[in-house]
């Protein structure tokens, strides 16, 4: 259609200024779609972290709580539970299975798990996907342990490689259990949950590191070489928190309640789906903000190419004059003027995608090994589909302002020449 | 073929509590000829270009272009009709800035059909007829060509504007003030290049300016302000087929 290779045409002509427009649209679509993608993967990944688990138990205290100490691992247990009580809930009848998690030691600030081997035939995350193996096997000694794929990345283990435990959760540790190294027997696959940044061991390997710790340091000259350890009774006393599978779903809120308002010890027992829920609602806002933030940039940009398109008109005013002398209707004057917003947002919104799908490409490995999010850098989803349609619709609503003025003006212009 | 325009109790005004900016008894333009509209600024020759053109609506009276009454059409067909029909020059920036030169005079093709056909009938292509015209209008040169129009002499762009209003042979040629920013020897060459084209596309030139040192090089000079709602009659000129009366206003 001539008007709209006119348009083209005129756009060429002012590169540099419409280039501009283009870029600053470009960057707002590309902050858009990039913060929609990380905001939808950080809340998939988040509620993927625990999956196949029915209940998780802890001492009590608050369902967030303890979702965040014992599966994401950031804080401490308050409390810990006793072996005493794990028992009585692992046999109740409806209880399928149970895996223990004592937490509390740290490795080079990655956090240490006592766990038994329950906890990889068990533990599920995304689409009841279980743990892998990639190299090695299973902890079978008591001195092994099996890394996360972090853990072993970043700090470059092999299998066989030995390391230390240190007491507590900090990065550095004046305490450490280093008269009872550990081996690396196995590296796990890559989950993109916690999991990937956490040296697991077995139970009784903790309770053997901290043999004669009872005062929460080790007394002077007592030191404990592994052999003697193997053959100690290396029954914990306590653990941080229970990982719980019941034999059938309904019974959730039976076993819920039994755990809530078991007479010897007060304990919780959190639905994990609920948790995880609850916990992304706080989390949520942030999530929210960060949208609102980047729609206030697409409007920025917007509003750029409003600026752009009436300051333009004004010396368009004689090429408008002159293409209706040559028949050009009003309406054309009009389409041309639209024609130019949605070019612009069209290339904006194209160009802004490119730059997106390269910067994930560039960024991805990045991003999954600081934030374990895993971001596809395909083609739009669907809320991505409507929100690039959203920004289209802006353009050409946008264009709507200075089209109408341009419309309005060659009316009342008409053949004569405003200089 | 009879009038080319025929203009009938022709009465305009901008806005209703104004006085008539146009009241013209009746105005008659035989084909091929070359009139010469005079008067001073604020006499309505812009306004009148504008209703011949078919941009402003008629309130009152009659015009027929080529036969057809511009009463009958609406707005969006009288613009179809301005771009099938009439060739139009402005006074002065006639061209758009962002495009070449040859592009700028084949755009008349791009509104209308029959201009593209009536131009490809002349030449086997768009360029080629619009280098013809060019030529024509001493603008061909290879190296003009390529150049960018804003960095053409006013008179260069008068020339391409004179070859973008004659593409495609249009049978009216109207042209407001084309030369009012040439000086005295340019306006005399421009204006017989301008002619030599009319006659090889067959078009009717009217030409508007308030310089009436021009006027001997038409076939007749109507001059706005006497025809213009002139309480006296005003003799027809001795052209056969060309008419210019003005009468009472209301009679």
């Amino acid at each position: 259609m001539a008007i709209f290779r006119l348009a083209l045409q005129s756009l060429l002509s002012r590169r540099f200024t419409v280039l501009l427009t283009v870029a600053s649209i470009a960057l707002s679509v590309a902050l858009l779609i990039g913060v929609e993608r990380i905001r939808t993967e950080a809340r998939a990944s988040f509620a993927d972290t625990l999956s196949g688990t029915d209940l998780l138990v802890g001492a009590r205290s608050g369902p967030i709580q303890l979702m965040l100490y014992a599966v994401f691992r950031i804080g401490n247990a308050t409390n810990n539970m006793s072996w005493e009580s794990y028992q009585a809930i692992a046999a109740h009848p409806r209880v399928s299975w149970t895996v223990p998690l004592s937490l509390g030691d740290s490795h080079r600030g990655f956090r240490v798990l006592g766990t038994t081997a329950g906890y990889f035939e068990h533990y599920r995350y995304g689409r009841d996907q279980a743990l892998v193996v990639a190299e090695g096997e299973r902890f079978s000694d008591l001195y092994d342990a099996v890394l996360g794929a972090e853990v072993a990345a970043q700090l470059e283990y092999r299998i066989g490689d030995s390391l230390v435990i240190a007491h507590g959760a900090g990065d550095v540790s004046f305490a450490r259990h280093d008269d009872q190294p550990f081996r690396v027997a196995g590296i796990l696959a890559p989950t993109g949950t916690p999991v990937d940044r956490t040296v697991h061991v077995s139970l009784e390997a903790i309770e053997a590191i901290h043999l004669g710790w009872e005062g929460g340091s080790p007394m002077p000259g007592f030191e404990i070489d592994p052999e003697r350890a193997r053959e100690m009774d290396l029954e914990p006393g306590a653990i941080t928190a229970a990982l719980i599978g019941l034999d059938s779903r309904i019974a959730t809120f039976a076993v819920q309640r039994y755990v809530n308002e078991y007479p010897h010890e007060p304990l919780l027992a959190v639905v994990p789906g609920i948790a995880l829920s609850e916990l992304w609602s706080v989390i949520g806002v942030a999530e929210n903000a960060l949208l609102i933030v980047s729609g206030f940039v697409v409007l920025v940009g917007f509003i750029g190419l409003l600026t752009a398109l009436l300051i333009g008109l004004e010396g368009r005013r004689r090429e408008m004059a002159i293409l209706r002398s040559l028949g050009a209707r009003p309406g054309h004057v009009f389409g041309l003027i639209i024609g130019e917003a949605f070019a612009v947002t069209f290339a904006g919104v194209v160009l802004g995608i490119a730059l997106l799908v390269a910067m994930l490409w560039v960024g991805q490995p990045l991003i999954a090994s600081e934030l374990g999010l895993r971001l596809g850098f395909g083609l739009p989803a669907l809320r991505e589909w409507l929100l690039l349609g959203g920004v289209l619709a802006a353009g050409l609503l946008i264009g709507l302002v200075p089209g109408w003025r341009a419309y309005r003006r060659s009316l009342s212009d008409g053949l004569s020449l405003r200089l | 073929m009879s009038a080319i325009v025929s203009v009938q109790d022709l009465r305009f005004r901008w806005r209703r509590d104004e006085a008539d900016v146009l009241n013209i008894a009746s105005l008659e333009i035989a084909p091929r000829e070359r009139l010469f509209v005079e008067g001073p600024s604020g006499a309505g020759k812009s306004t009148l270009l504008g209703l011949l053109a078919g941009v402003n609506a008629l309130q009152e009276g009659r015009i027929r272009v080529l036969g057809t009454d511009l009463r009958q059409l609406n707005a969006a067909q009288r613009d179809r009709f301005r771009a099938d029909h009439i060739g139009y020059i402005f006074q002065l920036f006639n061209l758009i800035p962002y495009l070449g030169i040859v592009d700028n005079v084949t755009l008349p093709a791009r509104f209308s059909r029959r201009r593209r056909e009536r131009a490809l009938r002349r030449s086997p292509d768009l360029e080629t007829e619009a280098k013809r015209l060019l030529r024509h209008l001493d603008l061909a040169e290879t190296a003009l060509l390529r150049q960018p129009v804003s960095e053409l002499s006013i008179g260069q762009q008068q020339r391409v504007a004179a070859a973008r209003a004659l593409f495609g042979a249009p049978e009216l040629l109207i042209a407001d003030e084309p030369t009012s920013s040439l000086d005295s020897d340019r306006r005399r060459a421009f204006l017989e290049l301008l002619f030599a084209e009319c006659d090889e596309a067959q078009s009717t030139v009217i030409f508007v300016s308030h310089d009436p040192s021009l006027q001997s090089l038409f076939d007749r000079t109507l001059r706005l302000q006497e025809l213009n709602a002139a309480p006296r009659t005003n003799r027809p000129p001795a052209a056969p087929l060309a008419r210019a009366q003005a009468t009472t206003p209301g009679s």
